[in-house]
C-alpha cells in the first residue's frame, strides 16, 4: 500500500499549493493499528481491518474505510512452460494452492494440476515445487490467507490466516521465505520450479521477467467457476460482488464504525470476479478533541479534506499508482460517508 | 520501562564523567568499567522482564520448542537459535583464513606506499550500511552461489543440494564478507606491533618470507582470537543483511533433525536449505507482532537467548585465554 499511499500525499501536497502535508510511513500493518491506537498517529491505515480485539477497545470511537483495492497474484517459475514459449499461462484454484502451501502436492506434474490445465499436461515437468511465502509479517500474507481459509476448509482447520502463518509446506515440501514483496519477487525469478505470491503491483512491474521464466495464473473464483486473470477490472468486479453479497447477507451497507472483519471476509472469495483481493484500511477518530489530540479541529477539518480528495479526485487513473485498483464507486461512497461522522 | 533505564543508566554515566574529569581519574574509569557491566545487566533484566509473559505461560520451552504458528500464539526459538549458530559457524570458517590472509597480504607483500590506500579500502568495508550487503546477496551472491554449489554437488552426490538461492548459507557467505574487515582490522594491527627485534631476529635465524608471517601471526595470536571474538558477536547480531537472504523457514530444523537426528549430515543439509537466524526472526516478524499476544514476548524471549549464548560464548574465550595464557 506505500506507493499508493506516498503519492496521494505528495499530488494533495501539490494540489493544494504546498499547503497540506500528509506525512505517510511505512511501518507495517500491525504497527499501524497499535500506534493508531495509542494516538501516536493521526491516521493509521491497513491491510487488514482493525483486529477483532483490539476494535472492542474503541469500538464506536473511530472510523474504518476502504481507501483504495490491491490485489494478489501467484507468479510462477516454471521453464518449461514459461508464457514466452507456450503463449499460455497456469490454471489454478483455490484447493491445489492450498494443497501446494500445505505440502500435500509436491510436484508440477501432479495430476491434480494436469487436470486444470489439459493444454500444458504433456509438459509439465516432474520437479519439486517450491513454495515460496513471506518471511515478514505482512498484510499480503493476511490477504493471501484469509482469501485460502474461506476458499478451502481444510486450510482453516491446519494452517488459518494472519500476518504470519506456519506453512506446511516448509516442513513437508520445499518451502521457502523471503523478505517483502520484492524478496518473494525475486526469490520467484530466481528460483526453478517455484511458484509465490505477491501484490498486483510488483507483478505488474516485472511482467516480461516473469513471462520469460514463467508467468502469472489465472485463478478459479471457486463460485461461479470461471477462470480470472487478474485484471483491473475482474479485481474490481469482485469487490463490487463482495459488497453486494455483504449487503445481502446483512440488509445494509456496511457501517463506517463497526468491525470490518466480517466484512472483509465477505470481500474475499466474492461471488464473481478475480478472487484474491485485499484493501487498504484507512482509520479515523471520530471525535479528535475528545481523544486528547492537540489542535484537534484543524487537525480534523484537514484529514477530512485529503481523504475526500482521495475518495473521489485520488481514484481517478492518473492519481492511481499502476498495479492498484480504484474503488467502484459504492465502495468509495462508504468512505464518504464516514467522514461525515468526524467531529470538525 | 523506557524513563526508567534512562534515568538508570544516564545518572551513573554523569557522577562516572565527573570523577574522571574533576575528582581522581582512577575511580572515573572503575565506574566507567562498572556502568558498562551494569548496562549489559540491565538489558538482560529488561529482556527477562519483557520476556515473562510466555515464560509464564510456557516456562522454558520456549527455548525449546521449533514451532513458529502465531495463528495458535505458539512460538519456539529453538530454530532460530540453530540457524544463529550454523550460519556464524560458516561465517568464522569462510572469515577468519580471509582476515589472517588481508592482514598478511597488507603487511608484507604489499609495496609500503599501497598498505595505507589498502588498510583504509578494506577498512571502508566495515562501514558500509549493511542493507547494501543485503541487495548484493539477493541479487547476485544468493543465485551465483546456488549455481556453484549445485554445479558442484551434481558432481559430487549427483543431485542439487540447494533449491533456492536464500539459504543459511547464503546468509553466512554474506556474513563472511561482511565481517571480514573486522576481524583483519585487529589481526592488522597486532600485526604491526610485532617488535623490530623480534622480526630482525626471525630472518637472521634464516626464515623465509612464509616462514616469518607463520611466526609472526603465532607471536599475535591473542589479536587473532580478539579479532575473531568481535567478528562472531557481529555475525550473531548482524540483522537486516541476514534477513533478507536467510530465507525465512520457520520449522525446516524440526524436520531434518526428526528425520534423521542430529548427525553431521544432517546438519550439512540443513545448512543448504532456507532457515532464520535470532536476531533475523527478530528484524522481520517485530513490526506486526504487537497485534498477537504473545509474539513481543516470544521475541523477547529469543533476545535474551542470544544475549546469553554471547556471554557464554565470551566467557569460554576469557577462560581460554587465562588458562592458556596465550
Amino acid at each position: 500500500m506505500a506507493p499508493q499511499m506516498f503519492s496521494w500525499s505528495k499530488t494533495f501536497h501539490r494540489v493544494t499549493g504546498g499547503k497540506i502535508q500528509v506525512n505517510y510511513q511505512s511501518i507495517g500493518s500491525g504497527a499501524g493499528a497499535a500506534q493508531f491506537l495509542e494516538k501516536k498517529l493521526d491516521f493509521g491505515a491497513s491491510d487488514v481491518p482493525m483486529p477483532r480485539d483490539k476494535y472492542q477497545q474503541a469500538a464506536g470511537r473511530f472510523v474504518q474505510f476502504p481507501v483504495i483495492i490491491g490485489s494478489i497474484v501467484l507468479v510462477y517459475n516454471l521453464p518449461e512452460i514459461a508464457y514466452s514459449k507456450t503463449g499460455m499461462y497456469l490454471n489454478l484454484t483455490s484447493e491445489v494452492i492450498s494443497l501446494i502451501y500445505m505440502g500435500e502436492i509436491k510436484q508440477w506434474c501432479d495430476p491434480r494440476i494436469k487436470a486444470l490445465n489439459p493444454g500444458l499436461a504433456d509438459k509439465l515437468p516432474c520437479k519439486d515445487i517450491v513454495a515460496v511465502h513471506r518471511s515478514d509479517g505482512s498484510g499480503t500474507t493476511a490477504a493471501f490467507t484469509l482469501y485460502l481459509t474461506r476458499a478451502y476448509q481444510p486450510w482453516n482447520q491446519t494452517v488459518g490466516w494472519g500476518y504470519t502463518v506456519n506453512w506446511p509446506a516448509d516442513e513437508k515440501a520445499k518451502g521457502t521465505g523471503a523478505k517483502g514483496n520484492e524478496g518473494v519477487s525475486q526469490a520467484v525469478l530466481q528460483t526453478p520450479y517455484s511458484i509465490g505470491y505477491v501484490e498486483f503491483a510488483y507483478w505488474a512491474k516485472n511482467k516480461d521477467k516473469y513471462d520469460r521464466v514463467g508467468g502469472v495464473a489465472f485463478i478459479r473464483n471457486d463460485n461461479d467457476g470461471m477462470y480470472y486473470f487478474p485484471t483491473a477490472e475482474n479485481v474490481a468486479m469482485g469487490a463490487a460482488a463482495g459488497l453486494e453479497r455483504y449487503t445481502r447477507k446483512y440488509g445494509a451497507k456496511p457501517a463506517p464504525d463497526a468491525d470490518w472483519n466480517p466484512v472483509s471476509i465477505e470481500f474475499t472469495n466474492p461471488p464473481r470476479g478475480y478472487p484474491i483481493l485485499s484493501f487498504v484500511y484507512v482509520f479515523l477518530w471520530k471525535d479528535y478533541a475528545a481523544e486528547g489530540y492537540g489542535d484537534a479541529a484543524t487537525k480534523a477539518a484537514l484529514l477530512k479534506e485529503f481523504f475526500k480528495w482521495v475518495l473521489t479526485e485520488g481514484q481517478k487513473q492518473d492519481n492511481v499508482v499502476e498495479g492498484y485498483i480504484p474503488l467502484p464507486s459504492e465502495v468509495a461512497k462508504i468512505g464518504l460517508e464516514a467522514l461525515n461522522h468526524i467531529k470538525p | 520501562m523506557l524513563g526508567f533505564l534512562l534515568v538508570v543508566l544516564l545518572i551513573p554515566y554523569l557522577i562516572a564523567a565527573y570523577g574522571l574529569l574533576f575528582v581522581k581519574l582512577r575511580w572515573g574509569l572503575r565506574l566507567f568499567g562498572a556502568f558498562i557491566v551494569a548496562t549489559i545487566g540491565l538489558l538482560t533484566a529488561m529482556f527477562l522482564v519483557e520476556a515473562y509473559p510466555i515464560i509464564a505461560r510456557d516456562g522454558v520451552a520456549v527455548f525449546f520448542q521449533t514451532r513458529w504458528d502465531p495463528v495458535r500464539e505458539s512460538y519456539g526459538v529453538l530454530q532460530a537459535l540453530t540457524g544463529t549458530v550454523l550460519t556464524s559457524a560458516v561465517a568464522m570458517a569462510l572469515a577468519m583464513p580471509m582476515a589472517i590472509g588481508v592482514a598478511v597480504t597488507i603487511n608484507e607483500i604489499l609495496p609500503a606506499r599501497l598498505r595505507g590506500i589498502f588498510g583504509s579500502l578494506v577498512d571502508l568495508t566495515a562501514t558500509m550500511p549493511t542493507v547494501i550487503f543485503g541487495l548484493w546477496g539477493l541479487f547476485v551472491l544468493g543465485p551465483f552461489l546456488k549455481d556453484a554449489v549445485n554445479s558442484v554437488s551434481r558432481y559430487l552426490v549427483g543431485d542439487d543440494v540447494m533449491t533456492s538461492p536464500y539459504t543459511l548459507f547464503t546468509a553466512g557467505v554474506l556474513l563472511a564478507i561482511m565481517i571480514t574487515p573486522y576481524a583483519a582490522a585487529v589481526i592488522r594491527e597486532g600485526y604491526a606491533l610485532v617488535p623490530k627485534p623480534v622480526e630482525e631476529a626471525i630472518y637472521a635465524v634464516g626464515a623465509t618470507r612464509f616462514e616469518a608471517a607463520f611466526i609472526k601471526l603465532r607471536y599475535v595470536r591473542n589479536y587473532i582470537l580478539g579479532g575473531f571474538f568481535l567478528a562472531l558477536g557481529r555475525a550473531m547480531g548482524e540483522t537486516v543483511a541476514v534477513a533478507m537472504v536467510v530465507g525465512g523457514n520457520f520449522s525446516r530444523f524440526t524436520t531434518n533433525i526428526l528425520e534423521s537426528g542430529i548427525t553431521i549430515s544432517s546438519l550439512i543439509a540443513l545448512i543448504f536449505e532456507s532457515g532464520i537466524t535470532i536476531s533475523s526472526l527478530i528484524a522481520l516478524q517485530f513490526p506486526n507482532a504487537a497485534s498477537y499476544q504473545y509474539m513481543v514476548p516470544a521475541l523477547f524471549a529469543g533476545a535474551l537467548l542470544l544475549t546469553l549464548f554471547g556471554l557464554a560464548i565470551n566467557a569460554v574465550a576469557i577462560y581460554i585465554i587465562q588458562r592458556g595464557q596465550i
